[in-house]
C-alpha cells in the first residue's frame, strides 16, 4: 500500500520501532498519548483522491513536524501517532481528522485514541493485524486486556515451533550505513545494516505472552531468531548475490552450529563484508568468549563492532578491546564531553541534523537512521 | 556495612546503575558489581565502573595494574597463595575458605 505521509518511519520497521515502543513505556511506566488511525480501512476511493490525500496530509503535518511526536505508517496503512503526555497535538489532530471524515462519509471507528501504558496490548494487537498476522494461536487465544500473561513452557515449545517455519521478512528491517562528510556531499552507502525486531516477532508468535517476564527464555527464542537471521545468510542465492551487510550477534550465536555453517560456505570476500555487531553487555557478561569470538574474526576476516552508548567507551575502550569499528547510539542525551574518537565510529539512531552535527564534531563521518533513509530517499 | 550485588554485565546501562547506586545510597546501602575476572580486566577500564565494591574473582593470571584496592573485594580467596596475594596489593576485603580460616 503506498504510504500517505513523507517523512515517518515506514512499513514494517515502523511497526518493529512502535513495538519497541510500546515495551518501553510499559516497562518505564511511563503515561503516553496514543492516536491510531485507521487509514487502511478508508474506502480506497476516499483514500486515493487527490483532494481527501490532501486534506489527510494537512491534519497529519503538524504531527509529523513536532519533535515530540513519533508518527508510524503501518504496512496496512494505518497510521499511528505516539506523544508524551500532554499531546496538544494529537488532540487537534484528533479534531481536525473527525471533522475531515465526517466530511467524506467515512465509517465511524477510523479514529481512536489510546492511552499507555494500560492500552498497550491493544497496540500490540494492531501493530500484528497491520502485518497481516493472524496466526492460528492468536485465533486460539484471544488478546487479553491488561499486561500479558508470563511465558510457560507450552508457550516456549509454541513459539520454538512458529520460529522454525516463520518467515523473518516482515520483522526485519534494514538501514543503510552510508559516509556523509561535513561539506554533506553526496551519500555512499558502505553497507547494509539488518535487524530482527524480537519484540515484533514475538508478539506474532507470542500473542498475549509477556516474554520479558521469564527473561532466561526470552534469551533462548532470541538465540533462535539470531540462528534463522545467520541461517538465512547461508542461503546460497544470498551468497550468490552478497552485498555487504552488518547484523547483531550474540557471542553465543558466533559460537554456534548455525554461524559454524555460514563460515564454511562464506567465501573470504564475502566475509570482510560482513560486520558483526556484539552488544556491550555479552561482552561484560562473557569476556572470555569475547577473546575467542575476536581471536576467530581477526583470522577469518570478519569485521567486529561494539554496539554501545557513547557513555560507556571509558569503561570498555575500543583500543582495549581490540575492535576496529563502534556502533555508537545516538541520543539527545548524547554526552557533550566525548572527545574526538580514535576507532571508525558508526553513528546510529540518527534522525535529525543535531544527531549529524553530534558525529561530525566527533570525527564520526558514517552515520545511520531514519535521517539518512530520509536523505536516501530523497536523493 | 550492607551492599547490595549486581552482574557486572549491568554496567552496559551506566545511567540506570547510578540511579540504582543513588537510591541504595539513600537507604545506606553500597553498591558492588560481581564475577569480575581476569580476562575481564583486560578489557576495561575498572576505574570508571560507577559502583562502591568491586568484587574481583581470584586467580593466578590477574594483571599487575588493579583497581583502587579500596574499592576491591577479593572473592574465592581459598589458598594462602590468593591470601599472599592480596596482602601484598594492600586488599583488606577478602571472601574465601582462606580468609575464614583467619576468622577462626
Amino acid at each position: 500500500m503506498t504510504p500517505l505521509l513523507g517523512p515517518v518511519i515506514p512499513g514494517p520497521r515502523a511497526a518493529a520501532e512502535l513495538v519497541e515502543l510500546v515495551r518501553e513505556t510499559v516497562a518505564a511506566n511511563v503515561r503516553r498519548e496514543v492516536l491510531v488511525l485507521r487509514l487502511g480501512g478508508l474506502n480506497a476511493a476516499v483514500r486515493s483522491g487527490s483532494s481527501a490525500r490532501r486534506l489527510l496530509r494537512e491534519a497529519l503535518e503538524p504531527l509529523m513536524a513536532s519533535a515530540r511526536v513519533r508518527v508510524f505508517d503501518l504496512p496496512n496503512g494505518d497510521v499511528v501517532a505516539v506523544a508524551p503526555y500532554p499531546a496538544h497535538q494529537l488532540e487537534l489532530a484528533r479534531n481536525t481528522l473527525a471533522q475531515l471524515l465526517d466530511e467524506t462519509d467515512a465509517p465511524p471507528g477510523l479514529i481512536q485514541p489510546l492511552r499507555l501504558p494500560d492500552a498497550a496490548a491493544t497496540l500490540i494487537a494492531t501493530v500484528t493485524e497491520s502485518l497481516g498476522l493472524a496466526l492460528a494461536a492468536a485465533a486460539a487465544e484471544p488478546p487479553r486486556a491488561g499486561p500479558g500473561k508470563p511465558l510457560d513452557a507450552a508457550g516456549l515449545a509454541r513459539a520454538e515451533r512458529a520460529l522454525a517455519g516463520v518467515d523473518l521478512a516482515p520483522f526485519t528491517f534494514g538501514q543503510a550505513v552510508c559516509r556523509l562528510d561535513p561539506d554533506e556531499g553526496p551519500l555512499s552507502v558502505l553497507w547494509q545494516d539488518r535487524r530482527v525486531s524480537l519484540p515484533a516477532l514475538l508478539a506474532a508468535v507470542l500473542p498475549g505472552v509477556d516474554p520479558d517476564a521469564a527473561p532466561a527464555l526470552r534469551r533462548r527464542l532470541a538465540l533462535l531468531a539470531e540462528a534463522r537471521m545467520v541461517a538465512a545468510l547461508a542461503h546460497p542465492e544470498t551468497i550468490a548475490r552478497w552485498q555487504p551487510v552488518g547484523i547483531a550477534i550474540s557471542l553465543s550465536s558466533l559460537a554456534g552450529q548455525a554461524f559454524q555453517k555460514l563460515d564454511a560456505v562464506l567465501p573470504g570476500k564475502a566475509r570482510q563484508g560482513l560486520v558483526l555487531a556484539l552488544e556491550a553487555e555479552d561482552i561484560l557478561a562473557d569476556p572470555k568468549g569475547f577473546d575467542a569470538a575476536r581471536d576467530m574474526a581477526a583470522a577469518r576476516g570478519y569485521r567486529l563492532a561494539l554496539e554501545a552508548r557513547p557513555e560507556l567507551l571509558a569503561l570498555l575502550p575500543p583500543a582495549r578491546l581490540g575492535i576496529g569499528l563502534v556502533r555508537l547510539r545516538w541520543s539527545p542525551d548524547a554526552p557533550r564531553d566525548l572527545h574526538k574518537l580514535r576507532t571508525e565510529a558508526v553513528l546510529t539512531g540518527v534522525d535529525r541534523p543535531a544527531a549529524l552535527a553530534w558525529g561530525w564534531e566527533r570525527g564520526i563521518t558514517l552515520f545511520q537512521g531514519p535521517l539518512i533513509e530520509r536523505r536516501r530517499g530523497a536523493a | 556495612m550492607l551492599v547490595a550485588v549486581l552482574p557486572v554485565a549491568a554496567a552496559a546501562r551506566p545511567k540506570a546503575l547510578a540511579a540504582q547506586r543513588g537510591a541504595l545510597a539513600r537507604h545506606g546501602w553500597a553498591l558492588a558489581l560481581g564475577g569480575i575476572s581476569a580476562a575481564l580486566l583486560r578489557l576495561i577500564d575498572a576505574e570508571a565502573l560507577p559502583v562502591d565494591l568491586l568484587r574481583l574473582r581470584w586467580s593466578a593470571d590477574l594483571p599487575s595494574v588493579l583497581p583502587d584496592p579500596a574499592r576491591l573485594v577479593l572473592t574465592g580467596c581459598d589458598t594462602a597463595e590468593a591470601l599472599a596475594w592480596a596482602r601484598a596489593r594492600g586488599i583488606t576485603r577478602l571472601e574465601g575458605r582462606a580468609a575464614e580460616a583467619l576468622l577462626a
